[in-house]
């Protein structure tokens, strides 16, 4: 089932969770809400290509805040590393963050097990809106798993986060 | 009986799927996972490893028709964009049908496009998840709008419900996304006979009805 938030602070003193630096004030009933980190990756040019590498640019999160528009996806890191070898993340926005019409994932809330690192959000704003570098952006939550567990060995594992798609790296596949 | 196209293996694997559909309580698998672990003392268990998700859909309680074994994730399923389209036209909300060319199709933003998975995929047993990678949410493209949860007894090619916000190339048999599998207690419930159901036939995208969930 879903770990509580009490479940969540003993499986971090055990070591079956890695929340760092972790915050017990973050701690909600059955999540653990994170911070937004202060580094910045956006694509410099306006169309993209799953196929090749997109060019980018990568700058720190200024304390007064950046304002996001709304036709750019903005890669910002989570200011925790985080992660688990045990029990599979979800990641989601905050109620706070959903009515200002942002998005932290683009349809890509699951973790895999063992990836333990600071995650990169994909930010997308529905209109103009300031966000700032260490504001409580989101909740991770931790789950079960039923069957042999595997550890995460992608593409994105020796990266420092935020990290801009690698798709270009994955094969096409040809089924008759 | 027409899940698959062709070919043995295909037929064999529908044909254990059908069974297994067609009888959930002969074993009942949430049961026993909550007895086992209830006994131990902790709560069950609900998200599917890759091992379980391989395990379950050699049992025939998954179905994930092509199959391949690389596909899987520590806790999830990697599927493919087939190349059938959908594009709304400019005329209100009629569709007009697109097959991408191998040199790719640019999603524009601020409209929505159909898209559906190369794979069959269904489950009688597990609830399925549907999600985008982070690879492809990354270059900012939704592969579903807030209707994310499959139903139990469905089987098809999903179809997907593609925003993109910025402009970008995408391309056919490309990875896109990736399910996930959850217990429930399948005794307890009943299978999804909707609209988009087609007794366990997906609706193909080759005649552009899209699937269901």
């Amino acid at each position: 089932m879903i770990l509580t938030g009490p479940e969540i602070e003993s499986a971090v003193q055990r070591g079956d969770i890695v929340i760092h630096p972790f915050r017990k004030r973050q701690l909600a009933p059955n999540s653990y809400d994170f911070r937004l980190g202060d580094r910045c990756c956006v694509y410099t040019g306006r169309t993209l290509d799953a196929g090749r590498p997109n060019r980018t640019r990568t700058f720190t999160l200024p304390e007064e805040g950046l304002l996001l528009r709304r036709d750019r996806v903005y890669l910002v890191n989570t200011q925790e590393t985080m992660g688990s070898r045990v029990f599979v993340p979800i990641i989601r926005g905050r109620s706070s963050v959903g009515r200002l019409g942002i998005f932290i994932d683009i349809t890509a809330d699951l973790i895999d097990l063992g990836s333990i690192n600071q995650w990169t959000l994909q930010l997308h704003a529905v209109q103009p809106v300031r966000v700032y570098p260490g504001m409580l952006i989101g909740q991770v939550t931790f789950w079960r798993t039923y069957g042999r567990r595997v550890q995460y060995d992608g593409k994105y594992r020796h990266h420092k986060s935020p990290v801009p798609s690698l798709s270009y790296l994955d094969e096409l596949v040809h089924h008759e | 009986m027409r899940i698959g196209s062709n070919g043995s293996a295909t037929d064999a694997a529908a044909l254990r799927y059908r069974a297994n559909a067609e009888n959930p309580a002969a074993s009942p698998l949430f049961a026993q996972i909550w007895l086992r672990t209830t006994k131990q003392g902790r709560t069950p268990d609900v998200i599917l490893t890759g091992p379980a998700i391989k395990a379950a859909a050699q049992k025939g309680h998954i179905f994930i028709e092509p199959f391949d074994e690389a596909n899987l994730n520590p806790n999830s399923y990697n599927y493919h964009l087939s190349d059938r389209l959908l594009v709304p036209s400019s005329a209100g909300m009629r569709w007009r049908k697109v097959r991408m060319p191998s040199e790719g199709f640019v999603l524009q933003p601020g409209t929505i496009y159909l898209g559906a998975t190369l794979e069959q995929i269904g489950s009688s047993r597990f609830v399925t998840l549907l999600l985008g990678r982070s690879s492809i949410g990354r270059l900012g493209i939704f592969l579903n709008v807030t209707a994310d949860l499959g139903h139990l007894g469905s089987c098809s090619h999903w179809t997907l419900e593609l925003i993109a916000v910025q402009p970008v190339r995408i391309y056919p048999n490309m990875k896109v996304g990736q399910v996930s599998f959850w217990l429930t207690d399948e005794t307890s419930s009943f299978h999804y006979a909707g609209r988009y159901h087609r007794d366990f036939q997906p609706v193909a995208n080759r005649d552009h009805r899209i699937g269901g969930r």
